[in-house]
């Protein structure tokens, strides 16, 4: 037991030391509001419904109590990712990592004390399924298009049919300007063969 | 073999085994493919229905089917069962969350950090239960859940409330298990044609995907429609159309509700439901018949209450069953690895 035990061990810290090395080589991730020439104070992303009404007399907008809270999270400043991005907080990112570590030691210890062979099998089948997944979804996603395009794909059809639309938005505080602007990503057939020359 | 066929069937299940396989399969297929297309033909309109017609019956039926694989005796299976029945303290700290928040003793600023707990708790109180089953089981490795359990527990961490959105889809999957293993018990000459007749699911799944993906969302401008659409998800998952979320929803919950009220007791070979002296519970000589008879006939009651429930106030009650929903499917869980 402590022949196969330690061992793992010491694969788990080897891995945990060099995810932290090569984490380090990396860039931070681009964000609305670092990205160069944009006077963006900062960003957060929802969902938004377009509803076109033929009943009412003038334009409403509505939100949710939840995006209101991030809006005025993000308007004050907070430091608090959770509120403003949506995202887990940092003690939940630790918590996470902290069972991910668990489960990959005994992941191992499983796999060392596995007396049957197909055990053995599986694991390494499990493995190498998840490197090619891995693999596999990091060459999609260089192709992948920005999702929100696909989201509004349908808004000017929808939009003469009197039918809602519903797509993901990300919200900018800037520091310029009045009121409150949205911008829909568009393709149209043209811009599409240009790009394709 | 002998086994299954020692036991009394109803009278469709009595003709030679080729015919009732044959109708067995026609039946899931039927049954798979009616749902399919009445969730994705009116989602809201179906999930309010269907809700309101089989959620309380099968309970009940989910609740007998209970009662009749508890044992007069736990002897051995003592200590599982004891840690089984703390899954009911684990509901419970579920059902306080929202009536600490509606009571005002919490804001609910840490909700997310809540729910992962919660979850976590959840995901313990599993693998304890494996990790005991396990035990009664040696010749089974089954040390492979605990890495799976942690994992799960780092993934639920990252996103506590797509973790819960999981549960909610994967739930209505966990009685086509218990299908699984009942067949396996009782009728293993209809597994095959079963197994089979799952690839349906997939597929009636993905064409639902490929129809509503990019399709417009539902119209949730009422107070019910917003309920629904949000427990299919839609606040959850904005850039997804709740018309697919609210279908899919809908047509896993049909085969959930058909599994427990039709399939189950039809194959059962138990005879009919209302005869409790089929129930061990019951009939044995250290039985318990009269909380037994007590039990199932107060639960009538509750299902009665609830239908009166939903004509009063329909979108309270679903608010409120749903919350309380969670206590079943808490209580699948030891019983279903009692039949691993």
């Amino acid at each position: 037991m402590r022949r196969t035990v330690l061992p793992s061990i010491i694969v788990s810290l080897l891995i945990i030391v060099g995810a932290s090395s090569v984490r380090a080589d990396l860039t931070p991730p681009a964000s609305p509001a670092n990205t160069p020439g944009r006077q963006t104070r900062a960003a957060t992303r929802t969902s938004l419904t377009v509803v076109p009404d033929a009943k009412v007399s003038e334009a409403r907008l509505e939100i949710s109590g939840d995006t209101l809270r991030q809006l005025s999270a993000l308007a004050n400043g907070s430091q608090d990712q959770s509120l403003v991005l949506g995202w887990s907080n940092p003690q939940q990112t630790i918590i996470a990592g902290l069972f991910l570590m668990l489960s990959v030691s005994f992941a191992g210890v499983w796999f060392a004390r596995s007396r049957h062979r197909r055990n053995q099998k599986v694991a390494a089948s499990l493995l190498l399924a998840a490197l090619v997944l891995g693999t596999a979804a990091v060459g999609i996603n260089a192709n992948i298009a920005p999702p929100s395009i696909s989201n509004w794909r349908g808004l000017p059809k929808a939009l003469n049919e009197g039918r809602a639309t519903n797509g993901s938005v990300t919200v900018e505080i800037v520091a310029d300007g009045s009121g409150i602007k949205l911008i829909i990503p568009m393709t149209s057939t043209t811009g599409r063969r240009a790009k394709e020359e | 073999m002998e086994r299954s066929l020692s036991i009394p069937s109803t009278p469709w299940l009595r003709e030679r085994p080729a015919r009732s396989v044959q109708v067995f399969a026609a039946g899931l297929s039927i049954c798979a493919l009616l749902s399919a297309l009445l969730a994705s033909w009116a989602p809201l309109q179906f999930s309010i229905v269907a809700l309101f017609v089989f959620a309380g019956p099968h309970n009940w039926f989910e609740l007998r089917y209970f009662i009749m694989r508890l044992p007069a005796r736990f002897g051995q299976s003592r200590n599982f069962f004891l840690v089984a029945f703390a899954g009911i303290a684990v509901t419970v700290s579920y059902l306080s969350m929202p009536a600490l928040y509606y009571s005002g003793v919490w804001s609910g600023s840490n909700w997310l950090f809540a729910l992962a707990g919660w979850n976590t708790l959840l995901l313990f109180w599993i693998a304890l239960l494996v990790w005991m089953r396990s035990r009664q089981r040696p010749n089974r490795d089954w040390f492979w859940f605990v890495p799976l359990a942690l994992a799960l527990s780092s993934l639920n961490w990252l996103a506590p409330e797509l973790f819960s959105l999981a549960l909610v889809y994967l739930h209505p999957l966990v009685a086509l298990w218990f299908l699984d293993r009942h067949l396996r018990r009782t009728r293993p000459e209809w597994l095959s044609v079963y197994h089979r007749s799952l690839i349906l699911i997939p597929l009636l799944v993905t064409a639902m995907v490929w129809q509503f993906a990019h399709g417009p969302s539902l119209a949730d401008d009422n107070g019910l429609a917003w309920r629904i659409t949000q427990h299919a998800g839609a606040g959850i998952l904005a850039g997804v159309s709740s018309h697919l979320l609210v279908a899919v929803h809908v047509f896993l919950e049909m085969l959930h509700y058909a599994v427990w009220i039709i399939a189950l007791p039809l194959i059962g070979g138990r005879g009919a439901v209302w005869r409790l002296k089929t129930i061990p519970l019951f009939s044995h000589p250290h039985g318990f018949p009269r909380l037994v008879a007590l039990v199932l006939v107060a639960s009538l009651g509750v299902v009665v209450l609830l239908w009166s429930a939903f004509a009063i106030d329909y979108s309270l009650t679903r608010d409120i069953y749903f919350a309380v929903a969670i206590a079943h499917v808490l209580a699948e869980v030891p019983f279903l690895l009692r039949t691993l």
